[in-house]
């Protein structure tokens, strides 16, 4: 998939000129390939995802996409339907004739929530609605996934948990990624490439290849990488 | 039964002990007791004019209720999404929202003459408003998540409307049906008095001409229980379901 935003400007309020928030951003993603956008509050990493989903269509640029391709979205939050049972919350985003797969039983089953497919999402707790929201994403075998911020607000036992079914699961899809982070050391341990946002610039500062394997990336390592982004990136403000 | 329930019935009792006692002991001169009025409901009801009434403004009921309900929705939600159309039609809804019901009657019957149309065109008209009100807010209070969910999966209209618009709307709905149905029953009455040579508004006007409160009573209670019914056996089930997601508070 090719990005290439010209601009992107929200209306400003009455008598102020339009707020732009990205300008000539280029991204190009390879597939099977996890990015992750870092970068502070209001640099436009949610926006950016909101364009290539669709639900926000006034921008100036293009985004070249297969249309076969399927795209999945996990929000920050879990934005499941309350008024339909987990179960029934992953059938709905298949296509009509995948419906009846196993597909969402099997998705369910791996996050260890297949016992709960009856259940309503009021019934779950914050932990178990994202690994539903996560389940929904994979059970449509998405071609891109977008992930923004999906971790945030829980205990880092419950984000570790759902940082490796991520992983696996990706790993068996081999899907595309784009993965809205506020904490660099999450984009340093998943990601494959890490893109750094500035409010400032309206766009990306820095970029970031990561070629160590994900088993090895230990905390001594994502503390080196960490200086070492310091020194080559000082303007960029770190999580 | 529950609690409640018998804390309902227990006063419906007091009530017509209280409607008893008043008749019987002449505190109220013309008022019949409870089993006069029983027994010319039965007498109405064997002679199946109960009945033939009872079905005509049933009909009226039925036949307002849902094209209101159905235009009041349409314009509430378009009001509550489009700013532009709220714009052009709110002045418009405060205008029929305080025009007495009586004098929309009153014009319909006088620019279309005592027919069926008119009688029924001055209920909806009466009525349209209310249910507008209520499912703007309804559209207004529409979850933009959910919206980004159904655009980011690509989710059809048809899937767009039944799975995630329609179940935002139902407790709005519901409210709408509801407070309609109370409200149409009693306009129906109205035109029927004004206007209709049948249905239990035209009877009551009948028997208002020959001072038979009986009668009138009679009447009156046949169709608040049918009221009631339509409440326990088709709204209230309907709401249960809608609201059987979420958590019934302790």
């Amino acid at each position: 998939m090719q990005i290439d935003l010209e601009r992107k400007a929200f209306p400003g309020r009455a008598g102020e000129p339009p707020r732009v928030v990205l300008e000539n951003v280029s991204i190009t993603v390879a597939p099977g390939e996890f990015i992750a956008l870092s970068g502070p509050s209001g640099c436009g990493k949610t926006t950016l995802l909101n364009l290539i989903a669709g639900i926000d269509p006034h921008f100036e640029g293009r985004f070249d996409q297969a249309p076969e391709q399927r795209l999945a979205y996990v929000f920050q939050e879990p934005t499941l339907l309350p008024w339909r049972t987990i179960e029934q919350n992953l059938r709905l985003v298949l296509p009509p004739e995948e419906r009846s797969s196993d597909r969402p039983l099997r998705y369910l089953k791996r996050m260890g929530l297949l016992d709960y497919r009856q259940a309503y999402p009021g019934d779950l707790s914050l932990g178990m609605a994202r690994r539903v929201s996560l389940a929904r994403a994979f059970s449509i075998q998405p071609d891109l996934l977008l992930l923004d911020e999906p971790f945030v607000s829980l205990d880092e036992e419950n984000a570790a948990l759902l940082r490796r079914l991520l992983l696996e699961l990706w790993e068996e899809r081999q899907c595309a990624v784009l993965f809205v982070t506020h904490d660099l050391n999450e984009a340093l341990e998943l990601a494959d490439r890490v893109l750094f946002f500035s409010p400032e610039a309206r766009g990306i500062v820095h970029e970031t290849h990561l070629t160590q394997p994900r088993e090895h990336r230990n905390a001594e390592f994502l503390a080196e990488l960490r200086r070492e982004l310091t020194f080559s990136a000082p303007d960029k403000e770190e999580a | 039964m529950k609690q409640h329930s018998w804390g309902a019935w227990g006063s419906l009792l007091l009530i017509v002990g209280a409607w008893h006692l008043a008749a019987s002991g002449q505190w109220i001169p013309f008022l019949p007791t409870p089993g006069k009025t029983l027994e010319v409901l039965w007498e109405e009801a064997q002679s199946g004019e109960l009945w033939w009434h009872l079905g005509i403004t049933l009909k009226r009921v039925l036949i307002c209720f849902v094209i209101a309900m159905f235009t009041g929705s349409l314009i509430g939600v378009a009001m509550g999404r489009s700013e532009r159309v709220n714009s052009t039609l709110d002045l418009w809804l405060v205008i029929l929202l305080n025009v007495p019901a009586l004098v929309t009657i009153i014009l319909c019957y006088l620019s279309m003459g005592l027919v069926e149309a008119a009688a029924l065109l001055a209920v909806i008209l009466n009525k349209v408003p209310n249910v507008t009100v209520i499912l703007r807010e309804g559209a207004r209070s529409f979850n933009p998540q959910f919206n980004a969910l159904a655009i980011s999966y690509r989710l059809s209209w048809a899937d767009r409307f039944w799975h995630i618009l329609l179940p935002q709307l139902a407790p709005y709905l519901a409210a709408a049906a509801r407070s309609g149905l109370a409200l149409i029953w009693k306009i129906v009455l109205v035109v029927e008095l004004l206007g209709r040579s049948n249905g239990v508004g035209f009877q009551l006007h009948a028997y208002f001409q020959l001072f038979d409160v009986a009668g009138i009573l009679a009447y009156s209670a046949a169709f608040i229980v049918v009221v009631q019914l339509i409440e326990w056996q088709i709204l209230q089930p309907l709401e249960r379901w809608s609201n059987r997601w979420k958590a019934v508070p302790a």
